[in-house]
């Protein structure tokens, strides 16, 4: 039987990385499918609703529940095994994994737990030459595998690797009713426009959606639909409202050595600039490619100046301005990438003094490091206003378009920041044309003009053909994104679907969709 | 002037970690620069001045050369390697006369032989004053501080009951007690210096000693008896994220020892 | 310098070292077998008396120890008054270093009188407590006469006279037996590894030794530091311990806040250390101390082979770390899968 705990006041339970806090009565810890099978039927006819709970590092609130149950898979978690099929090695893992801990096992080869999901796996991916890695890199390490399939994740690798949904190939999925089902990619697709599947002893069926889901830029707002779809892609991106995945398997791919640099030029210009020769000339070839405008380096700088043990890096030179940072692979033909990426680096302003390049674990984690302490002081320095300001929380935006509208999209930012007059930093995924746009907010004036150009913002990556949430997802907070870019008709047909695979509205409502009323 | 400075390549003993039976998955775990070394490294590389130079040597097998070429990158000007079949198994005492055997040969005029305070992951601590006593120069050690002073040195040194400023001369051992917090980054020069970094094999007969002053022959401690480890703890893993309720086991635990 | 310096010749050397000669010969003649016999201990003096380290050493070495029992102490008129304490040890003969210009420490000349003390009394084994100081005569000592010693032992057991030191290796997961070739045998102490005996007068002969050589330091300044505030770790009942999982220095003072509350002292993990968020004496692990609270609660800790050899004599063990495969958890009587962070400000709370 599983456990069942009440949830009080002020738990880790009714909050995530959003901050923004619900409320639940218990909290349910399955230890393993059978028992989460269990307690999904029992609570399904019981008429609990049921909010599926991780790591919690979710940045939209997907797992803060709205009353009803928190299902926490958090004792779901550890790697099961290793397998092999024709693309190559998958590994099998329990839904709460962290990304962190399934690199590990996988670089350190610490597979003495592991079982063999197909013959020999195990001997034959020990014996291989350089180790095999999962490469989706959501940043933040410490999240779930399977909240990262839920919210179809990406990162800085999505530059090379894409994000999630491309390395799923079989998940085990428990529906809202605790039916379970194990389906592998090429099982069961649509017929056309209308998906039937059997789970457990039930039969389920629904028209897909015909809503434009734009693959082209990075984006993960919501599902993805489109016609003959396979239904592993229905759970993947889809933030738990349609089923929980309790297993999943995922691709590999080979592991090779990476340098980190981070070069560092005199303005804004310069390194976007860099950025977009480094895109166009297509021989640096990096593995992720990031941006750090002025505003980013300086508050980088005054984090050293604060304290130097925080970050574990060497100053910042004097003279840098802003700063691109990129990852290469250190295969052959490193040397001609690097040298290509210093003439362009030294093109734009920069000099071979000012850029940091290292090949250690260490050194790279130290320089991945410094890239996320943007957002991390922001974060901080903005949860520091809340004794003063209840209310307020972090603003930063999310959004990608396609290459060619980024221009006009940077543009667009810092003009309307300008013009309402808030101070602001701007860093990120610049390959995949999706920075960060983070607003430092100083009172809650700042706060609601935030808000407004914010859904300026949203509105104009729609209109240049982008994504309003580009990695984040949707969960909560951007619900009424959905609308904005499918559309009312779209978010019914959406509806319709979640309907027909949970029609009591059970699983994780509040998720992408307005529960009914 | 001419630094020379002594360094260690050594497991990343933070990534070390026991399997079910206690014992160490060496798999996987990275082998680095001694963090005590390239803090050491970096202290010298501050002071140095136009027209100094710096050499890193170190004592290992071939694949130690990495820890030289992590030298370079940061900016060592030259690396030894002290690297012979003969060597395997040395002590601190057998790689103390190498090391002075090999500043006898070849950096016999150096203006410091530079160390950091220990190895991580052997931390016996001895080699620089064993060093220093073969050598018969001054020793000095837990340097907090080195500051250059034209060409003199002082070294202010932390012996944890009380602080010390004192002068160094020419040619004394200077070990580094502490670990720089923010730490060193290559450049892409460093890095580039690194990968095309001559790296200098000296063995046994290079350095001028003979089979018995060397390796295990010429170790005068011997491992004669190993015995594992293991405590028996009751390992009661309780899955609890709610920090109150951690708080309270926490408090109860407390009450129990009175 | 000694050792060879001709090439690769392989005669010269220890002269004693059992691998030049034909097997079973040293055996059977008995030649070249040193005299050396009893123990030299390096005593350090305290403003307030002699160190506990040194007591500690003196204690065990009078119980494994038939022979005579030496010391070797640095100082000036203050000593006097310690002499009734250090025989009551059970100390034969104290060597009295009486130089003024060794009224201040210098390690390579208190290394050169150790040496010459040794000369005279030819002991078999020479001990050092494993303190700033000790750990860095003691391979001055061991070098100049090319005899092996063996660091931060946690255990000692003669045969006669020979030693055999025992230390954590490994990270503290072996333990070594470690013998030394040849006389004599040396090894640092570790500081509260042997009980303290119970103090008493006794009485012995005392020798003052001058220092022959020359090589003194030019000392700008010896500035005594305060000792760290509050206790001692080592003498702690309870440790509140933080790791590289507290990421917040101002988690510090939480802690601090959270140990003056239990009635525990605040230790960490060398990351700490390393980052200069707490001073060294505060560092648990094999390059720090050696603790053996009743409770050692660890906070962020991952458990680092080396850390755990500081803590292994802890009555129970709690680990707070949300990390489920930190190896922490592995010797743990209670692991809380928690955030550190976390746990600590509801500790504070609720206390």
């Amino acid at each position: 039987m599983f456990d069942r705990q009440r949830i009080r006041q002020g738990s880790r339970y009714l909050t995530d990385e959003s901050k923004m806090t619900g409320e639940a009565e218990y909290v349910v810890t399955p230890n393993d499918v059978e028992e989460l099978k269990e307690a999904m039927r029992i609570n399904h006819s019981k008429g609990n609703r049921m909010t599926v709970s991780g790591m919690r590092t979710g940045l939209c609130g997907g797992c803060v529940p709205k009353g009803g149950y928190v299902l926490s898979l958090e004792r779901m978690s550890g790697v099961i095994g290793i397998g092999r099929d024709d693309r190559g090695y998958f590994v099998r893992t329990l839904p709460c994994t962290t990304v962190r801990e399934l690199n590990r096992v996988l670089t350190t080869r610490d597979f003495s737990r592991l079982v063999d999901v197909t013959p020999g796996a195990v001997d034959a991916l020990r014996a291989e030459p350089v180790p095999w890695f999962y490469p989706v890199d959501p940043t933040e390490l410490d999240g779930s595998i399977g909240g990262n399939i839920a919210c179809n994740s990406s990162g800085p690798r999505t530059y090379r690797y894409g994000p999630t949904r491309g390395w799923v190939r079989r998940l085990s999925i428990v529906l809202a009713d605790g039916q379970g089902m194990d389906i592998t990619r090429g099982d069961i697709v649509a017929d056309g426009r209308r998906l039937t599947f059997p789970a457990g002893r039930e039969l389920y069926s629904f028209e897909v959606p015909t809503y434009k889901f734009n693959k082209d830029v990075k984006n993960a707002a919501g599902p993805m639909f489109e016609e003959g779809m396979d239904l592993v892609d229905l759970f993947i991106g889809s933030e738990g409202v349609f089923g929980i995945v309790a297993e999943a398997d995922v691709y590999l791919t080979p592991w090779h050595p990476l340098l980190s640099v981070i070069a560092f030029l005199p303005t804004d210009g310069d390194a976007l600039d860099a950025i977009s020769e480094i895109k166009k000339d297509g021989s640096v070839d990096p593995e992720f490619l990031e941006y750090m405008d002025c505003g980013s380096v300086d508050l980088v700088r005054k984090l050293v100046a604060s304290d130097p043990a925080m970050l574990r890096i060497p100053e910042i030179p004097e003279g840098a301005g802003s700063a691109v940072f990129l990852d290469l692979a250190e295969t052959e033909g490193v040397d001609g990438r690097l040298d290509r990426l210093m003439d362009i680096v030294s093109s734009h302003g920069g000099s071979p003094a000012m850029v940091w390049c290292g090949h250690e674990d260490r050194d790279r984690e130290r320089m991945r490091a410094m890239r996320h302490s943007i957002p991390a002081s922001i974060f901080e320095y903005v949860a520091s206003l809340k004794g003063t300001m209840p209310g307020i929380h972090k603003m930063g935006t999310d959004m990608s378009v396609p290459d060619d509208r980024s221009e006009e999209m940077m543009a667009f930012y810092s003009e309307r920041l300008e013009a309402e007059g808030l101070e602001y930093v701007i860093f990120g995924h610049m390959g995949n044309c999706h920075p960060h746009v983070e607003i430092i907010l100083k009172s809650m004036e700042d706060f609601e003009k935030a808000n407004r150009v914010y859904d300026e913002f949203a509105r104009k990556a729609v209109e240049l053909g982008g994504s309003p949430s580009a990695e984040h997802g949707i969960g909560k907070i951007k619900r009424h994104y959905m609308a904005m870019m499918y559309g009312e008709d779209g978010v019914e047909e959406l509806r319709r679907v979640k309907d027909a695979l949970d029609p009591k509205w059970m699983l994780c409502p509040g998720n992408i969709l307005e529960e009914p009323r | 002037m001419r630094f020379v400075v002594f360094v260690k390549q050594v497991p990343d003993t933070m990534a070390v970690r026991l399997d079910g039976n206690g014992s160490l998955v060496r798999d996987g775990v990275p082998a680095i620069l001694n963090p005590y070394c390239e803090s050491a490294l970096s202290h010298i590389l501050s002071i140095k001045n136009e027209g100094d130079t710096v050499a890193a040597v170190t004592m290992g097998p071939q694949k130690a050369a990495d820890a030289l070429r992590r030298c370079v990158e940061l900016g060592a000007d030259e690396a030894y390697l002290l690297s012979d079949r003969d060597f395997a198994g040395a002590d601190t005492w057998a790689t103390s006369r190498a090391l002075a055997a090999f500043v006898g040969k070849y950096e016999p005029d150096a203006d410091l032989y530079v160390f950091g305070r220990q190895a991580i992951d052997g931390d016996t601590g001895q080699v620089p004053y064993e060093v220093a006593g073969l050598l018969d120069v001054q020793q000095f050690a837990y340097v907090r501080a080195l500051a250059k002073d034209g060409d003199t040195f002082t070294a202010v040194q932390d012996y944890e009951s009380f602080e010390r400023a004192a002068k160094v001369p020419r040619r004394s051992v200077v070990s580094f007690g502490t670990v720089d917090p923010s730490g060193m980054l290559p450049t892409v020069e460093g890095y580039r210096r690194g990968k095309a970094a001559e790296i200098k094999v000296l063995g046994r007969v290079d350095i001028g000693l003979g089979l018995y002053s060397v390796g295990l022959k010429g170790s005068v401690t011997k491992i004669v008896g190993t015995d594992s480890v293991k405590a028996a703890r009751r390992n009661m893993k309780v899955e609890i994220t709610d920090p109150n309720i951690a708080a309270e086991l926490i408090i109860k635990e407390r009450r129990a020892v009175g | 310098m000694s050792g060879c310096e001709g090439g690769s010749c392989s005669t010269c050397g220890g002269s004693d070292d059992p691998d030049r000669l034909p097997p079973g010969m040293l055996k059977m003649y008995d030649v070249n077998q040193s005299t050396a016999d009893g123990i030299l201990v390096f005593l350090e003096a305290e403003a307030n008396g002699l160190s506990d380290v040194g007591a500690e050493i003196l204690g065990k070495a009078r119980s494994i120890c038939d022979g005579r029992l030496f010391a070797v102490v640095f100082g000036g008129l203050e000593i006097k008054p310690l002499y009734p304490e250090i025989f009551g040890y059970g100390v034969d003969t104290l060597y009295h270093v009486r130089d003024k210009r060794l009224e201040t420490y210098v390690p390579e000349a208190y290394a050169a009188c150790v040496c010459e003390v040794i000369a005279r009394i030819e002991p078999a084994i020479v001990l050092f407590g494993a303190t700033p100081k000790g750990r860095e005569l003691a391979p001055r000592v061991a070098s100049s006469l090319g005899r092996g010693l063996t660091a931060d032992c946690t255990d000692l057991r003669t045969d006669g006279r020979k030693l055999t030191a025992t230390r954590p290796a490994f990270g503290g997961t072996l333990m070594a037996d470690i013998d030394c070739v040849g006389f004599p045998q040396l090894a640092t102490v570790r500081p509260g590894t042997f009980p303290k005996p119970e103090r008493k007068e006794g009485q012995g002969t005392a020798i003052y030794w001058q220092y022959t050589g020359d090589v003194l330091k030019e000392i700008v300044s010896d500035v005594p530091l305060p000792p760290s505030e509050g206790g001692d770790i080592r003498d702690a009942r309870i440790l509140i311990s933080l790791g590289d999982g507290i990421r917040d220095r101002s988690l510090i003072d939480v802690a601090e806040s959270v140990a003056r509350k239990m009635g525990a002292e605040v230790s960490c993990s060398r990351a700490l250390v390393e980052k200069g968020w707490m001073p060294r004496s505060r560092q648990v692990g094999m390059s720090g101390r050696t603790v053996a609270p009743d409770l050692y609660i660890a906070f962020g800790i991952s458990g680092a082979v080396q850390h755990r050899a500081g803590m292994m004599g802890a009555g129970k063990v709690v680990a707070v770390n949300r990390d489920a495969d930190a190896p922490i958890h592995g010797f743990a009587d209670l692991s809380l899968l928690a955030d550190a962070g976390e746990v600590l400000r509801a500790l504070d709370r609720s206390l």
